[in-house]
Parts: C-alpha cells; sequence; structure tokens
C-alpha cells in the first residue's frame, strides 16, 4: 500500500476497523515511519485528553434530582387509536356546516312557503311539469306523501317547518357556538403539538 | 406495591418501562444513574460546569417529556445523550461564539520537573483546545474519549453515517495535536 492509510489511523487505533483492513494498516505502519509517528502522536493526543477533568463542584445529586423532579409533569403516554372518535371528531365541522345550511334553507324555504295558505298544493301547483307528468305530484297527492308531511306536525317543538324567525336564529347560533368550540379546541391542541415538538 | 422497590435491582428497562407508565420515582433513579454521564457530555461541549448542570436537567425534563418516543430497541443512554448534545448545541447557540483557534493563547510548557501549577494549566489547555474544535467535531470527540462509545453508538447519537464519525474524530485529533504539539512534546 503506497497511500498513507491517515483516516484509517484512528479507527485502527480504536480498535473500530474491520480485521482485514486492520491488517492493511499494519502492514503499512510495518514499512512506514511517518505513520508510526502519526500514530504515537494520536495516542499522545488521547493520553492528554484524558487528564483534562470531570466537571467540578457539582451540586449534590440528591438536589440535583429533585431539581429535575420539580419540573416533571405527567409524561405523555402512548396514544391510543380511537379512530371512531377520531373520526366523529374530524368529521364534526363538516357536520356542523351542513347542519347550518339545512337550517338555513329550512328556513329561507319557510319564510318564502308561508305566503301561501296550502302550501303543499302551492308547490305542486307552481311546477306544472311536475303536476302533470311527474311522479312527485302523484306523491304530493297520495295519502303515503301527505302523511310523510303531516306527520311532521307531531313532532312539535323539533318540526322545523313550524320554526319561528327567533327559534331558527337561535338554532344557527347555537350551531355556530360549537363550530368555534370545536375550532378553539383543535387550535389548542395544534398550539401544543407545536411547542412541544419544538423544544 | 411500589414499583420503584422492585424495579431498583432489575435492569435499566423495567425502570424505563415503569417511568414511561408515569412513575417519577423510576425516572429519578435513572436520573440518578446518568446523571454524571450526562453533565460530564455536556460539560465537555461547553465547557462550564454550571452551565452543564442546567442543561443536564433540561435534557432530563425533555427525556422524561418525550418518553413515549422512545423506542426500547436504542439504548437508554445512547437515548438520553443524545438530547443532551441537543441540549448543550442549543445551549452553545444561546451563548458567545466558542473560542476561536485563532484566539486561541497556549501557554509553553516551562522546562524541568512539571509543578501541579503547571499539570493544572496544562489540563486548563486541554480543556481550552477541545472548546476551539468545531461543534460537530468536538461532540464525536467527547463521546468517543471520555464516554467511550463505539462509532456505531456515537453515529445512532448523532445521527450520522459512521463513515463520518470516523473522518470527523480524525479531523479533530489531528487539529488537536497541532494545537497542543508543545505539550505532545512533553508527553
Amino acid at each position: 500500500m503506497n497511500e498513507h492509510p491517515s483516516l484509517w489511523l484512528d479507527a485502527y487505533l480504536d480498535g473500530e476497523l474491520p480485521v482485514g483492513k486492520a491488517l492493511i494498516v499494519e502492514a503499512h505502519l510495518a514499512e512506514c515511519a511517518d505513520c508510526r509517528a502519526l500514530l504515537a502522536q494520536r495516542r499522545d493526543v488521547m493520553r492528554l485528553l484524558q487528564e483534562a477533568e470531570p466537571a467540578n463542584g457539582l451540586k449534590p445529586a440528591g438536589r440535583f434530582v429533585a431539581e429535575v423532579e420539580l419540573h416533571l409533569s405527567r409524561p405523555r403516554l402512548p396514544e391510543r387509536r380511537k379512530p371512531m372518535l377520531s373520526l366523529l371528531w374530524q368529521f364534526a365541522p363538516l357536520a356542523l356546516i351542513l347542519a347550518w345550511v339545512f337550517v338555513m334553507a329550512v328556513s329561507i324555504a319557510g319564510t318564502v312557503l308561508a305566503f301561501f295558505p296550502d302550501p303543499i298544493q302551492a308547490l305542486a301547483g307552481s311546477l306544472p311539469a311536475l303536476q302533470e307528468s311527474s311522479h312527485l305530484a302523484v306523491l304530493f297527492d297520495s295519502g303515503w306523501g301527505r302523511l310523510a308531511l303531516e306527520g311532521i306536525d307531531f313532532l312539535g317543538p323539533f318540526n322545523i317547518l313550524d320554526w319561528s324567525w327567533l327559534t331558527s336564529l337561535a338554532a344557527r347560533a347555537g350551531i355556530g357556538f360549537l363550530y368555534l368550540g370545536w375550532l378553539a379546541s383543535w387550535l389548542a391542541s395544534h398550539n401544543q403539538h407545536t411547542i412541544i415538538e419544538g423544544e | 406495591m411500589n414499583l420503584v422497590a422492585e424495579a431498583i435491582e432489575t435492569s435499566e428497562s423495567v425502570l424505563v418501562a415503569c417511568a414511561s407508565h408515569g412513575d417519577r420515582e423510576a425516572f429519578s433513579e435513572l436520573v440518578y444513574r446518568y446523571r454524571t454521564g450526562v453533565i460530564n457530555v455536556v460539560y465537555r461541549l461547553c465547557g462550564d460546569a454550571d452551565l452543564a448542570e442546567d442543561a443536564a436537567q433540561t435534557a432530563f425534563v425533555r427525556a422524561w417529556q418525550h418518553l413515549a418516543g422512545y423506542q426500547t430497541r436504542a439504548s437508554f443512554r445512547n437515548w438520553l445523550y443524545r438530547i443532551a448534545v441537543n441540549a448543550a448545541l442549543d445551549l452553545l447557540r444561546r451563548q458567545k461564539p466558542a473560542v476561536a483557534i485563532e484566539d486561541l493563547h497556549l501557554a509553553v510548557p516551562g522546562d524541568g520537573l512539571e509543578t501541579r501549577q503547571e499539570a493544572r494549566e496544562r489540563r486548563e489547555v486541554v480543556r481550552q483546545a477541545v472548546l476551539a474544535l468545531p461543534e460537530a467535531s468536538r461532540a464525536v470527540l467527547v463521546l468517543r474519549e471520555y464516554e467511550g462509545l463505539t462509532y456505531q453508538e456515537i453515529a445512532a447519537v448523532l445521527d450520522i453515517p459512521a463513515g463520518t464519525v470516523m473522518s470527523r474524530l480524525s479531523y479533530a485529533r489531528q487539529r488537536l495535536a497541532e494545537l497542543l504539539r508543545p505539550y505532545l512534546e512533553m508527553v
């Protein structure tokens, strides 16, 4: 080997070189006085380094441990998977938005239909095409369709078609409040993760 | 049942398992065991014993907070050292720049018999020379020379390839040989 294995010398000295490479280095050292001198110098450096004292004047172990304990909060346990809850949590804002849109739509439709004495007939009558040929007209006139629509009356205060503008407003405000609550908890959770990852 | 009373005589892994389930006493026992090693790693990297203790405490608190992320396949000591090295590097970045090699004024050793004072001065010079190394090389050197980690362990602690460990260590020793030449002739 003609080239000096300078980079390998430290690994050789530390016993970290594979056997094959160690044999190559040994063969080279037998012939190269410069590398033998370099190796001796490395040994001296290591000897000097070992003379350096460890940290002095440290706190007693008990005090050190007690100070660490003061800063210990509860550790984060491994997260257990809760797929259903997690899924519901992810879809909560979408569901709330849809509910809000639904209440809005029903509120607007209810306001419009309030102008007509018989909303079902008015709806069917306003759509001649439906009245003539569509199955919807048949549905409106059929006993089952009428029963389904009139059955809403049994819902009492939960009958969304009978809500006043104030009830509708309160419902929308409630949904908005729930959405803001979800948003606030999501932001709090997101910030906590960011702080921990940034440590 | 006192978990610590049972675990105190058993292996490190039991203590780690207890600590990761919120047992503070188990974690305190781990702090007690590794306190000296962690403090010294930070001390060799930053050169100040008081700051090293603070950074070591920070490292232990971080370890506690992230115990859930510790993988039992890795050595707990090496995982702790990784956190300690990062704490030390954070500390160094907040502090003033490390000693520049150009600014390092090494006292020329006197002739004749070495006195206790000269030995102390020599140790201080060695400490300064280590602190004058670039952080990356210094971390490798400290873990090898003072903690006796293998190249593979150093690679795992610092998250670098083993080949990089070899080259950084070679550079660090070569640089120290140049800086400490007058002292090497005395050894």
